[in-house]
């Protein structure tokens, strides 16, 4: 079996055969364990939505995303994973209609995101905070289960590759030379 | 510790001098108000928004560290009064912290419906600017800039270059061309501070590259770099910890050169000025000892 929820992050996990995770943006609530597959907060509109993405893909069980607590300001995280889930990306990464300020998703795969929004349906809940209405939301989703999607789907990072440095003549950085006095100039054109 | 044979670029922020070689003029601390967790209610608690920023003066004349407040500026409604409350407290330039791009354009018509566009270091030009913030930029154009050299697909310290100089593969240009073509005078660049694991050494290391080959003021804000560790975060001794930690991470782009600090909120100015005093002396000893540079008459170097 491939690994649950593989890329870190700040989230608490529940029972894996929930079909609900809980986005809970700004907040930090707390759920029945039983009932909700993963939850926790979500900050940045590129890279924590990318870890939310990636986790949610690896547990086909999940096919509920509950989006709720108080927006985060500025970066309108909330909005722009509801965009996501909507209408998708950008040849370029750019999550489509996110409100977001610098909406991207450019560490996992379009085949990657493209099987994410197949896998869930969102909830909207933004900006909703009250514990009892977000639990109502969780039994909504528990009693219209549609069951697994099918494998878990192992959502890798796109890892760009560095020149081995060990073997490399600069220090710092390969457009820099750094003499023995600390006078750093560019390196010349091998 | 480190000399640029590139030419350096400084500018004068009526009286803060910014940029240069490592060593000549101290480096300028730029400490952030109305972030959503310093107030219950900001606008009702401005005496205490004006005594930090008092505070942080204080600082800046014993130490001869000099520093900008940053304000914080999350929504529209927020725009009139943070910008009047600017101008009533804050002689001379200001930082303003705009995440997004629909607020940014709002408070660009209101700087020049009551000619402040010449005070103000706009925070940022970064990648989600907009056409729509382009024109308006165009029409009203704010003194300084800063220019976000984050790049979410190539986050290395290439990638980050990139941004600046001809945009990657995101942007139509670069948002240094840009702010040119802006008619923007005052170039700040950030190299953007980014989380452990994705690759927050490379807005470090991109601090010499980018005054190497931009010679322009660099700086950063890596102590968003701490506040986003998710140890730290949940360390029972954090309370203890976390302003030591948030500080000293500032000294290491400094050490590289860096020009300005982005140092968070506030109300850490009672620690952050003074360390970077301390700082600045180690480096303007250094730099006067070997590179033979005239450290300038305001510096901790020769006033503590």
């Amino acid at each position: 079996m491939s690994e649950l929820y593989p890329w870190p992050g700040n989230y608490k996990i529940g029972n894996h055969e929930s079909p609900v995770a809980v986005v809970t943006l700004s907040d930090d609530f707390d759920f029945d364990p039983e009932k909700v597959a993963i939850w926790g907060p979500m900050k940045t509109e590129n890279l924590g939505i990318e870890k939310v993405v990636a986790n949610v893909l690896s547990n086909p069980n999940i096919r509920f995303i509950i989006v709720c607590g108080e927006e985060i300001r500025g970066h309108r995280s909330g909005q722009t994973i509801m965009a996501l889930i909507e209408n998708g990306v950008e040849k370029n990464g750019r999550i489509k209609g996110s409100e977001g300020a610098v909406p991207y998703i450019e560490n996992i795969s379009i085949e990657a995101v493209e099987r994410f929004r197949d896998q869930v349906d969102v909830v909207n809940l933004l900006g909703e905070t009250s514990k009892k209405k977000i639990s109502e939301a969780v039994e909504r989703c528990l009693n219209k289960d549609p069951g697994s999607f099918g494998e878990p789907y192992t959502a890798l990072k796109i890892e760009m590759k560095e020149e081995n440095v060990l073997e490399a003549d600069f220090a710092l950085h390969s457009s820099l030379k750094i003499s023995p006095w600390g006078e750093i100039s560019s390196m010349e054109e091998k | 510790m480190f000399s640029y044979t590139q030419e350096q670029r400084t500018y004068d922020l009526e009286g803060i001098k910014l940029g240069g070689q490592p060593g000549v003029y101290p480096t300028l601390m730029v400490g952030t108000i109305f972030y959503k967790d310093q107030f219950e209610d900001p606008k009702k608690e401005q005496e205490k928004a004006v005594d930090l920023i008092l505070e942080q003066d204080e600082l800046s004349k014993k130490t001869s560290i000099p520093s900008l407040v940053d304000i914080f500026i999350y929504e529209k409604e927020e725009i009139e009064w943070k910008i009047d409350f600017a101008l009533d407290h804050i002689e001379g330039f200001f930082s303003l912290d705009m995440p997004e791009s629909e607020v940014r354009i709002e408070v660009i018509k209101h700087l020049e419906e009551i000619d402040a566009l010449d005070k103000v270091i706009y925070n940022s030009l970064n990648l989600g600017i907009t056409k729509e913030e382009i024109e308006e930029l165009k029409e009203n154009t704010p003194k300084g800039a800063i220019l976000l050299g984050y790049n979410p697909q190539k986050n290395n310290t290439q990638g980050r270059a990139d941004i600046i100089k001809d945009g990657g593969a995101l942007m139509d240009e670069g948002l240094l061309p840009l702010a040119k073509d802006i008619g923007v005078e005052y170039f700040l660049l950030d190299t953007a501070a980014t989380p452990f694991g994705e690759k927050a050494c490379e807005s470090l290391r991109a601090v010499p590259v980018f005054k190497n080959e931009f010679g322009l003021p660099t700086g950063c804000s890596l102590h968003n770099t701490v506040e986003s560790w998710k140890w730290l975060n949940e360390y029972e001794g954090k309370d203890k910890i976390f302003k030591t930690l948030d500080t000293s991470i500032d000294n290491l782009p400094v050490l590289l050169g860096a020009d300005f600090i982005y140092y968070g909120p506030i109300e850490n100015s009672s620690l952050a000025l003074p360390n970077m005093a301390m700082v600045n002396k180690l480096i303007a000893e250094g730099a006067e000892d070997y590179f033979g540079v005239e450290v300038s008459e305001k510096h901790p170097h020769r006033s503590i």
